[in-house]
């Protein structure tokens, strides 16, 4: 046993760990994820209600009682993943195993209105529908956590973690909206009968697509990259898990922080109606939304240069300070023409620059925060948590979007705004300015609530400073420990 | 995914996953960890090296035009 080579190795925020292919590799798994997870979301209510013929009431329960689950579900499935130990790592196996049931439960799911064509009963198709999108959603769950936890634990580099993130947010955001174009395609193609199939037959192809096509490049992450950090301790008991993810405070700070900036969600929830009623034509935000895009993708090129400049936290607070000050701007320039389109198509366009180059960075940055926690606590504990804090990512996200759709509900009658059969409609009689109200829900007033969201950063004092000394020391203990697991 | 152990040699099934050699005993996962990091280390930033040079082909005829341009003026 070679005992004289060097054991601590304080530079490994120095070097780079995960080269060129392996981030383009994580990336364009992300993309194979993003492809089943926007099919199911975007589709679900419509393939549900039309294709299959599902109630809507029961789609509207059924999503609901899975938004419950999930609370339960994913912190379990966090746990799992942090007691896992193989030779592969404890979160790849995951990722290699799981594309083949999540690309199955696709096809199944959208195969569903086919395979019962000929079934008249609707309780069947409800049984179908409910056991095979629990089995999807279980199936993502268990390839999700270990996913973005292989983000923390790629490299013990904090910068080839953000360059693996940053991968992962741009390319799925390519490959993952092509689903969206090829079923609106499809859909239209299929009713207008230029190709000669039902829509039933069009989602079971397209289930059969996004199975195979989708989750296999999916299954690239758990093939083609590599857990780098070593494990202090074997595996911990799962009550330690839940104790841990509670003891760490700044993983704690980053979800109440996450919650309390769920109003800034709200703006997207009125942007189609804004469009709609107020400008009287729902695709010019398509137009809007252009220089956006464009923006948002440019961001993922320099993100990098902000980062070696502040802390995470200087950007997220700096972001959501920025975000209201451009917004708040737009607001005032806007409050006089909020039905001219021709005032506000190029407002609109121009506040879509800055807010995706926002929405781009906060992409990157909390998902990094969470793996900078990840490390706090090893440091502190001698435990590592990927799977626990990353379901907490996971989690916040479909918390953060139910309440957003809560709270977007309740203020549509507020506003004077009402629902005739599936339209959203201005109510008559109402004393409300709603054009007015929907012009400052889409610029100033969510991210002026957003701002709440800084709070809990008053009490985060991880910045670059600490967390080097912790990665420097970190990466001596590591090295200890990988020695004595080498020795045997 | 190397399916043998590193230090004895002995091969392992695919669907092998304990972390320890059945024979050995050795860490799979962290046998030669710091060799390991260093050779990844080495390789990524090989890979770094072809790109930087692939990107530097590409921006090469705007840096010459940007560069012209300065002379004349």
């Amino acid at each position: 046993m070679n005992t004289e080579k060097p054991i601590a190795r304080t530079d490994v925020t120095e070097k780079r760990y995960v080269g060129v292919k392996e981030t383009l590799v994580y990336g364009i798994a992300n993309g194979g994820q993003c492809i089943g997870y926007n099919m199911v979301r975007g589709q679900l209510t419509f393939f549900l209600v039309t294709v299959m013929g599902v109630p809507a009431p029961v789609v509207t329960a059924m999503i609901f009682f899975m938004g419950i689950w999930d609370a339960f579900n994913d912190p379990l499935m966090g746990t799992v993943v942090d007691r896992t130990r193989t030779r592969f790592g404890k979160l790849r196996p995951y990722l290699i195993f799981v594309p083949i049931p999540l690309g199955i439960t696709t096809v199944l799911f959208f195969g569903g209105a086919e395979f019962l064509k000929s079934v008249e009963s609707t309780t069947l198709k409800i049984v179908y529908m409910c056991i095979t999108y629990f089995l999807w959603e279980f199936m993502y769950t268990i390839g999700d956590i270990p996913f973005w936890g292989l983000s923390a634990a790629i490299s013990p580099n904090p910068a080839d973690r953000s360059r693996v993130i940053k991968s992962a947010r741009f390319l799925s955001g390519i490959i993952g909206g092509i689903p969206g174009i090829i079923i609106s395609l499809g859909i239209d193609l299929t009713k207008s009968g230029m190709i000669p199939i039902t829509l039933s037959q069009l989602f079971l192809i397209l289930g059969i697509l996004g199975g195979t096509v989708g989750m296999g490049l999916f299954s690239l992450s758990g093939i083609f990259t590599k857990e780098r950090i070593v494990h202090v301790n074997d595996e911990p008991k799962l009550s330690d898990c839940f104790r841990y993810m509670f003891k760490n405070k700044y993983l704690l700070l980053i979800v109440i922080a996450s919650v309390l900036g769920t109003f800034e969600g709200v703006a997207d929830a009125f942007t189609q109606y804004y469009y709609a009623l107020s400008l009287g034509i729902a695709s010019l935000s398509l137009v809007a939304g252009i220089p956006g895009t464009i923006a948002g993708w440019f961001t993922y090129g320099f993100m990098g240069k902000l980062e070696k400049r502040w802390s995470s936290k200087q950007i997220v607070v700096a972001m959501s300070f920025l975000k209201f000050a451009v917004t708040g701007t737009t607001f005032l320039i806007g409050i006089r023409h909020y039905t001219d389109p021709k005032v506000i198509v190029p407002l609109l366009a121009i506040q879509g620059i800055f807010t995706s180059f926002i929405g781009s960075i906060r992409m990157v940055i909390p998902t990094k925060m969470i793996g900078e926690t990840v490390d706090y606590m090893e440091w502190k504990t001698g435990e590592r948590n990927e799977g626990t804090a990353f379901s907490l990512l996971t989690f916040i996200a479909k918390l953060t979007g139910s309440l957003t759709t809560a709270i977007a509900t309740a203020i549509i009658p507020l506003i004077g705004l009402q629902e005739v059969g599936q339209d959203m409609m201005l109510a008559e009689n109402s004393t409300v300015n709603t054009r007015f109200w929907l012009w400052a829900l889409v610029t100033i007033l969510p991210n002026a609530f957003g701002l709440l969201s800084n709070i809990p950063y008053i009490f985060y004092d991880l910045d670059n400073r600490k967390i080097a000394e912790i990665n420097a020391e970190l990466a001596k203990r590591r090295g200890e420990i990988a020695q004595i697991k080498e020795e045997g | 995914m190397d399916n043998k152990c590193p230090k004895c040699g002995r091969k392992l099934s695919i669907f092998y996953l304990k972390q320890n050699c059945p024979d050995c005993g050795c860490d799979l996962l962290y046998y030669n960890m710091e060799e390991n990091l260093e050779r990844d280390a080495e390789k990524a930033e090989a890979e770094f090296a072809k790109l930087d040079r692939f990107i530097n082909k590409v921006t090469a005829p705007l840096k010459k035009l940007k560069k012209d341009k300065n002379d004349e003026s």
